[in-house]
């Protein structure tokens, strides 16, 4: 049998008359078997888990009937207690199987037994969907609470505290379980200042609230805090909204490093707005590195340096990844003016000149840390944000001891691969994790391995959509095919792979494409793309195990990303890579690699 | 390659030749056919004579004795080149006479000069657009510098690369007065109808400012030369209404209001706007024009008659204070109904400094000032002792003139002869009747005559104009073509020599050229810090654009100037529907768009869709575009209800699918990336359908159907059963506020810079709607009703004589506070802690439910390392304080307090020249001190 294709001029817009096959694809039943088929005839370029581009689905044959019977049954809303149970399964369920069901669905085993094909069907190797690798689930947020995450805390092994930009502080028990009911929220604390930072030391918790460093407790165990101390405020806020304030987790001195934002977007007009400090655990503030505009997340690598995301705007050609080198001037230098306040930086370094290139600049400015990794904006993302470290011990895929970015206008993860070159970070960015829930804000890896992003789009859109998301990424066990580091070598690039490369595509050169381009260091807004060169690819060699390839490049440019792209390399079994691009932004070349 | 003519950069494409034929308005004189007319679309003179700008003889007699010694912009040739110098002489003086009476005397006052109004004007002439053409002054960061940049800073040419060409205004000191000025740049386009001084849409105000700064050399005595500015009778007053939905643009209202501290509640900043302005003789709120979100400033000076001690009075409702030189001598400020406060100050006989400010926010309204000092009761200022700096503006070089008719009438013969009428229009009928002026026709210019205009060596009688080789060279290329001037120039060179001509390149950028200067960019900002990077500041690149707007849309614009962008401080003038004729049709023709392969189809259903698409859980736009009267949840963004009415439809598909591919740099994010939508919710994420139907909605859309999410109504926050606690900024208690609202409905705000608990207010706790949608941008006032103020200030101080000791000003961290957090109590209320020098505070307010209304019981709890004695807590401050019988103390016959403490020493009411203060005493006691505080209002 066959039904109607979707009929776009005959879709009305009372659900009840929507049919679910008209709405979703076609069905029709496989020759060979018992089982019914389903074709999703989505045109999306499908990466999250869920339904994927012209996927087909079994369904048992004997459920025929039941989907016959759907016009009979009229639209699960008028029946309570499947639309409950519903809900029930699209908080277990990633959110294309949500976006296509929760709404649109009418029979719960039906709908039971699809997903279950589904997650379980077997994978067309040819074509990389997110899905494939790491599946979204979205926690289940209780009606009312608005979950604008700005930070994470893991408490316990099934605890994750959750702060809020309205300032609530959640403690979700059961974070991991299957069965969203047992998801629970309970609200720790309320009626603080934005907390866009968490971190947990024996009983206390402790928050960063736009107005100071607070820890706090339960004293008499009902599940709410009820001591508050102030643990550091030596900094300034005038009551402008974009006075941010971001905090780490601790450092191995137990010392926790916040980020402050300029006053609005442009100026410091209050004590140490745009500066790094850092709270030492008996309380005491040292100003720490100056230079920062508007971060948006800060967070540890895995040898426990300190990197923030500073977001495009004055002095910030595209957003970035930096170091937060202790004395170091982190290229804006509108919150200069605060070198009065403190020795402990050293003298006030000299003011760049507006209109330079970073790379050059810093040459002239010994405080000045270059941007360990340039976002591309509109290409990786507009609005870096959070800093996680995946150190799951490969819980989570192929790509420990990499950092992991979020971007709140685009909604997504990205990956970043750092080294240190003649003792300056620098590395690559990758495409990651796409289409989550809202903008991404807050990452925190949960014990088991498995990824939490919280998201928002107030007062910043973001392609996610909804105003606000907890989200838990897992990883399915199967490895992408990806570049998995790219390094600077003295003349060019080495590049790891996830998986062996079919030698005879990864060898020829017209498998790669790369152009370079920086940005303009200056004092007025971001700044286009500008200096580009196209350099050649003068050799490609890949290593035995094919794992590894050695790219040699006419020629490097200091100062620049470095776009790469491998459009035509395949993986040894034939497959494309998911993600054939990567940024690389060079500070310096390494003098003694070969 | 780029040519300089006259000045103009000249881009490939446009004949330098046919532009100056345009410029120096050739064909005025030499006659021609409508169809050559037509092209060239010339520039015009200056409208003469009543219908024109009035002007001074001086600046008449110098500018026709040697036209390029103005440096005016060198279309104005030389027609008396080779007359005689007496001869010359005579025949511009009778000119000038001719023009004098044709023009009319000056009759109007001359206007004050004002400093203020010039910083004003210096602001808007140099951010609202004037310098993308003419020269700026000075660099963008030193307009914030107070003092004004002396009349001659600049020598032109001086950084010529990186500025670009400017149109030279030449001396304008001599030329004009300021009202003529002011009138000239209200409309310029009726006076100069060419349009290339575009019109701007001023105000009075702000044309008035701005020609006030352009001839403030006519006001010496401001740039420290020897002569003092002179003072006149009366003060100067400016009248102000706050409240409205748009202030004044460019920051000279903000300026202003920090000038006058009290004037306008900080809160009602950046909704205020001037609305009258002059000399007055009385200080009284009767100059106001309505009851309610008022403020008025006085200033000027206060002649004082004899040397002694003055009491000043100000009696008000609501705030008013009032300062001599730059000490506040009455604080009357806040919130209040009609209150007297007064000052006493020390003063020598002579003109003091006098500046009163005052508002009313709401209800009732009134001001009074009062005075009294040795030997006169207390009484209003008399009139006669206020002044003012009013140096009155006059035009440099001004004598007597008076027109002698019968120069005048010789004046008439030779304007007529000269052929001056060809240019300019004269209201003088007889003057263009004497025909007396005659030149070759167009088509029979000869290139290489000698003599003529264009010959190296002008003879007799032939207009001179100052042209260089290029110049010439260029015209006589065009002249050898000239047949071809007859037919229409092709669309797209058709619009860059327009674009040329009236400068369109110095705003905007088309293909490869155009774009504000590097100097220049500087000059191109925001108004008000909007977060849009440089699409906030920079007018929109005009690439496609005849492919982007609808052509109505396009003649809007241009014939009316533009306001779809209130963000930026660059206005886009008008320039005379007739100047730029053809214009858009040429963008149009020259962008040729792609036959629409969208259907204009606008459906009312999907149009539901598309509200939410719009809308918070679809794209969001409104996060960051305004829709109607509505503002977004974040960032001005463009106007989406504007969208239909200005963009093609084909434009808008390819826009939303890939912003940057049209837009480079925006950070218009794309929710379609790669043409994939990423919203599913609606229509399966079908693409063209999802864009369609927000095309449909913003084509429908009104302001009784905005999208999801945008009305946000008002999230009260309540107490329930036990207290709640709201750390955010609140109005009133700082930028680390914690509000307090307490199950009883009373309600405090606690003042964590300064660790004093600043407000107490009954009733509703806060709205907590600002904070939580949008960026959550500004203070929160308190939400309920009878609001009191706490004193402002450090909480406590040492002193051995607390009666004659003024409360020290120094407060917070810098005074020895530290804050250390709170406690939250079994109903959640919180005993807030903090750090004075070597002693621990705990501060605990318990609401108590009274017969009326709830009241506060505060617990203060000390704990010092150090024997402090001799220490002081300020429990209240006001104009009155009492102990009543029964030991309670009535502050401003509002606030009863009632105190019990753990020593036996007694509080004390201190009297000074500010008000009254109850000072508590803090007696330490093995280290500890109890006191407890009640506070009934």
């Amino acid at each position: 049998m066959k039904t109607d294709t979707m009929n776009r001029q005959g879709a009305k817009h009372t659900k009840r008359s929507v049919h679910p096959q008209q709405r979703r694809g076609k069905f029709h039943l496989e020759s060979t078997s018992d089982l019914f088929m389903y074709e999703s005839q989505s045109n999306c370029n499908e990466n999250t888990a869920g339904w994927q581009k012209n996927k087909t689905v079994r369904v048992p044959r004997h459920l025929l009937m039941d989907i016959h019977k759907e016009e009979e049954w009229g639209w699960v809303e008028s029946f309570p207690p499947i639309q409950q149970k519903l809900n029930h399964v699209s908080e277990i369920l990633p959110k294309r199987v949500m976006n296509h069901n929760i709404t649109q669905i009418w029979k719960t085993a039906w709908l039971l037994t699809l997903v279950t094909a589904c997650l379980c069907g077997k994978h067309d190797a040819h074509a990389a969907e997110q899905s494939d690798y790491y599946k979204t689930l979205t926690l289940p947020v209780p009606d009312g609470v608005v979950l604008e995450a700005g930070a994470l805390q893991w408490l316990g092994n099934d605890e994750v505290a959750v702060s809020t930009r309205l300032g609530e502080i959640y403690v979700v028990d059961n974070a991991l379980a299957d069965d969203p009911s047992q998801v629970k929220f309970t609200r720790f604390a309320s009626g603080l200042h934005e907390v866009l930072g968490l971190a947990k030391k024996d009983d206390w918790l402790y928050c960063m609230q736009r107005c100071e460093l607070t820890r706090m407790k339960d004293l008499d165990n009902d599940g709410r805090a009820d001591v508050f101390e102030t643990v550091n405020d030596d900094w300034g806020i005038t009551g402008d909204y974009h006075e941010y304030a971001f905090s780490s987790k601790f450092d191995k001195e137990g010392n926790i490093w916040i980020v402050l934002c300029l006053t609005g977007s442009f100026t410091s007009e209050i004590d140490y707005r745009g500066w790094c400090l850092r709270v030492t655990p008996d309380g005491r503030m040292i100003p720490t590195a100056s230079g920062i505009r508007s971060p948006g997340g800060i967070g540890m690598n895995a040898l426990g340096d300190v990197f923030y995301t500073d977001n495009q705007g004055v002095w910030n050609g595209t957003c970035g990844l930096k170091h937060l080198k202790p004395g170091g001037f982190m290229g804006n230098p509108s919150g200069n003016t605060w070198y009065q306040l403190t020795d402990a930086l050293g003298p006030r370094p000299l003011d760049p000149v507006s209109g330079s290139r970073m790379h050059i600049e810093a040459a002239k400015i010994p405080e000045l840390v270059p941007t360990a990794v340039y976002f591309p904006y509109g290409k990786m993302g507009q609005s870096a944000s959070g800093i996680v470290c995946d150190q799951t011990g490969g819980k989570f895929g192929p790509f420990e001891d990499q950092l992991l970015v979020g971007d709140q206008t685009h909604s997504t993860v990205m990956r970043v691969d750092l080294e240190q070159v003649n003792g300056v970070y620098q590395g690559a960015c990758f495409p990651f994790l796409t289409e989550l829930d809202s903008g991404t804000l807050s990452m925190e890896f949960a014990p088991d391995g498995s990824l939490f992003v919280g998201g928002t789009d107030r007062g910043w859109g973001a392609r996610g959509g909804k105003p606000f998301a907890l989200q838990r990424v897992v990883w399915t066990g199967k490895n992408p095919f990806e570049v998995q580091t790219m390094r600077a070598r003295k003349d060019g690039f080495e590049i790891t792979f996830t998986e062996p490369v079919d030698k005879t595509t990864a060898t020829d050169p017209k498998s790669y494409t790369i152009q370079t381009y920086t940005y303009i260091y200056q004092s007025s807004y971001g700044s286009p793309e500008v200096d580009q060169t196209t350099p050649k690819i003068v050799s490609v060699d890949v290593s035995e195990d094919g794992k590894r390839v050695r790219l040699k490049i006419d020629k490097l440019q200091i100062g620049h990303v470095h776009e790469l792209k491998l459009q035509g390399v395949r993986s040894k079994s034939d497959g494309a890579l998911w993600n054939p691009v990567a940024y690389y932004t060079l500070n310096d070349v390494p003098k003694d690699i070969l | 390659m780029l040519h300089t003519m006259l000045g103009f950069a000249v881009g490939e494409g446009v004949d330098p030749g046919e532009l100056l034929l345009g410029e120096l308005n050739c064909v005025a004189c030499h006659q021609a056919t409508d169809a050559t007319i037509a092209r060239l679309s010339s520039k015009q003179g200056p409208i003469l004579g009543e219908g024109g700008i009035r002007l001074t003889p001086q600046f008449v007699r110098n500018l026709l004795m040697n036209p390029a010694s103005t440096g005016q912009v060198r279309t104005m040739p030389d027609l008396l080149r080779d007359y005689e110098s007496d001869e010359k002489a005579a025949i511009v003086d009778a000119l000038t006479h001719y023009l004098m009476d044709a023009q009319g005397e000056f009759t109007e006052t001359p206007a004050a000069a004002d400093p203020f109004s010039m910083q004003a004007g210096r602001r808007l002439f140099h951010e609202t657009g004037c310098v993308a053409c003419h020269e700026p002054h000075q660099d963008a960061n030193e307009l914030e510098d107070p003092s004004l940049p002396p009349p001659d800073s600049r020598v032109p040419g001086e950084f010529e690369s990186a500025l670009g060409h400017s149109v030279i205004m030449g001396k304008l000191d001599s030329k004009t007065t300021v009202s003529e000025l002011a009138r000239f740049l209200k409309n310029p386009l009726e006076t100069r109808p060419s349009g290339r001084m575009p019109h701007f849409n001023l105000s009075d105000i702000e044309a008035t400012s701005i020609a006030m700064y352009l001839l403030r050399g006519q006001a010496k005595g401001l740039f420290g030369e020897a002569s003092e500015l002179k003072k006149a009778k009366g003060l100067k007053y400016a009248y102000m209404e706050f409240g409205s939905p748009t202030a004044d643009p460019h920051g000279f209202v903000d300026d202003f209001i920090q000038h006058f501290p009290g004037s306008v509640p900080d809160s009602q900043r950046a909704s205020t706007h001037f609305v009258s302005s002059g000399i007055t003789h009385e200080i009284s709120d009767a100059l106001k024009k309505r009851q309610e979100q008022i403020a008025l400033v006085f200033s000027g000076y206060v002649s004082i008659p004899a040397d002694g001690e003055y009491t000043f009075f100000t009696n008000s409702d609501d705030g008013s204070r009032l300062y001599v030189g730059s000490d506040l001598v009455v604080n009357n400020d806040g919130d209040h109904g009609m209150t007297e406060r007064n000052g006493k100050v020390r003063l020598k006989a002579g003109d003091h400094s006098l500046k009163v400010t005052y508002f009313n926010h709401g209800g009732p309204a009134g001001l009074s000032v009062y005075i009294e000092g040795p030997g006169l009761d207390k009484q209003p200022i008399p009139a006669d002792w206020f002044s003012h700096l009013g140096q009155p503006m006059v035009p440099v070089g001004s004598g007597e003139f008076a027109v002698d008719k019968t120069k005048a009438s010789q004046g008439k013969a030779w304007f007529a002869k000269l052929g001056c009428g060809s240019c300019h229009n004269i209201a003088d009928a007889s003057a263009t009747a004497i025909d007396a002026f005659a030149a070759k026709p167009f088509a029979e210019l000869v290139a290489d005559a000698d003599g003529g205009c264009l010959s190296s060596n002008p003879s007799a009688g032939a207009a001179f104009y100052y042209l260089t080789a290029a110049e010439r060279n260029a015209i006589l290329t065009t002249l050898a073509h000239r047949d071809q001037l007859a037919h229409p120039l092709e669309p797209s060179r058709q619009a860059q020599k327009l674009m040329t001509a009236m400068n369109c390149f110095a705003c905007h950028q088309r293909g490869e050229l155009g774009g504000p200067s590097t100097y220049r960019q500087q000059f191109f900002g925001t108004i008000g810090e909007v977060d849009m990077g440089d699409e906030g500041r920079f007018p929109p690149n005009l690439s496609g654009v005849g492919v982007k707007l609808k052509p109505e849309w396009l003649n809007k614009v241009l014939n009316e100037g533009a306001s779809v962008r209130p963000y930026m401080a660059t206005r886009m003038p008008s320039f005379g529907a007739a100047n730029l004729k053809g214009l858009a049709e040429a963008f149009v023709t020259a962008d040729a768009p792609a036959e629409s392969g969208s259907h204009e189809v606008i459906s009312l259903d999907d149009a539901k869709y598309g509200r939410k698409l719009v809308g918070v859980g679809g794209m969001a736009c409104i996060t960051c575009h305004t829709f109607g009267k509505f503002g977004s949840l974040g960032i001005p963004a463009m106007d989406l209800t504007t969208a239909d009415d200005r963009l093609n439809k084909d434009w808008f598909v390819r826009y939303l699918k890939d912003p940057s591919s049209l837009r480079p740099g925006t950070r218009m994010p794309s929710f379609w990336p790669e043409g994939v939508s990423v919203n599913r919710d609606v229509f399966d994420g079908d693409t063209q359908r999802q864009i369609d139907a927000i095309w449909s909605y913003l084509n429908l859309a009104d302001d009784n159907n905005p999208p999801t999410g945008l009305i946000q109504g008002q999230k009260e926050i309540v107490a329930e059963g036990e207290a709640t606690i709201y750390r955010n900024f609140i109005e009133g208690a700082g930028s680390r506020a914690i509000g307090v609202g307490y199950p009883e409905k009373a309600n405090l705000a606690f003042d964590a810079n300064q660790m004093r608990v600043a407000m107490l207010w009954q009733g509703p706790f806060i709205d907590g709607a600002r904070h939580s949608s949008g960026r959550g941008a500004g203070f929160e006032p308190p939400l309920g009703h009878n609001l009191v103020q706490l004193p402002d200030g450090p909480p406590f101080a040492f002193s051995v004589d607390p009666e004659n000791t003024a409360w020290p000003k120094l407060s917070g961290k810098e005074a020895g506070y530290e804050f250390k957090g709170y406690w939250l109590d079994s109903k959640r209320r919180p005993k807030f802690k903090y750090e004075f020098l070597a002693m621990e505070v705990e501060d605990y307010w318990v609401a108590v439910p009274g017969e009326l209304d709830s009241f506060f019981r505060r617990y203060l709890t000390f704990h010092s390392r150090a024997h402090y004695v001799n220490l002081w807590m300020r429990a209240a401050k006001g104009a009155s304080i009492v102990q009543e019988e029964d030991g309670n103390y009535l502050v401003d016959q509002k606030i009863r307090m009632k105190f019990e403490t753990s020593g036996d020493e007694q509080p004390v009411i201190k009297t000074d020249d500010t008000g009254m203060e109850l000072l508590v005493p803090v007696q330490l006691s093995h280290g500890k001190a109890n006191i407890m505080q009640e506070i009934v209002w």
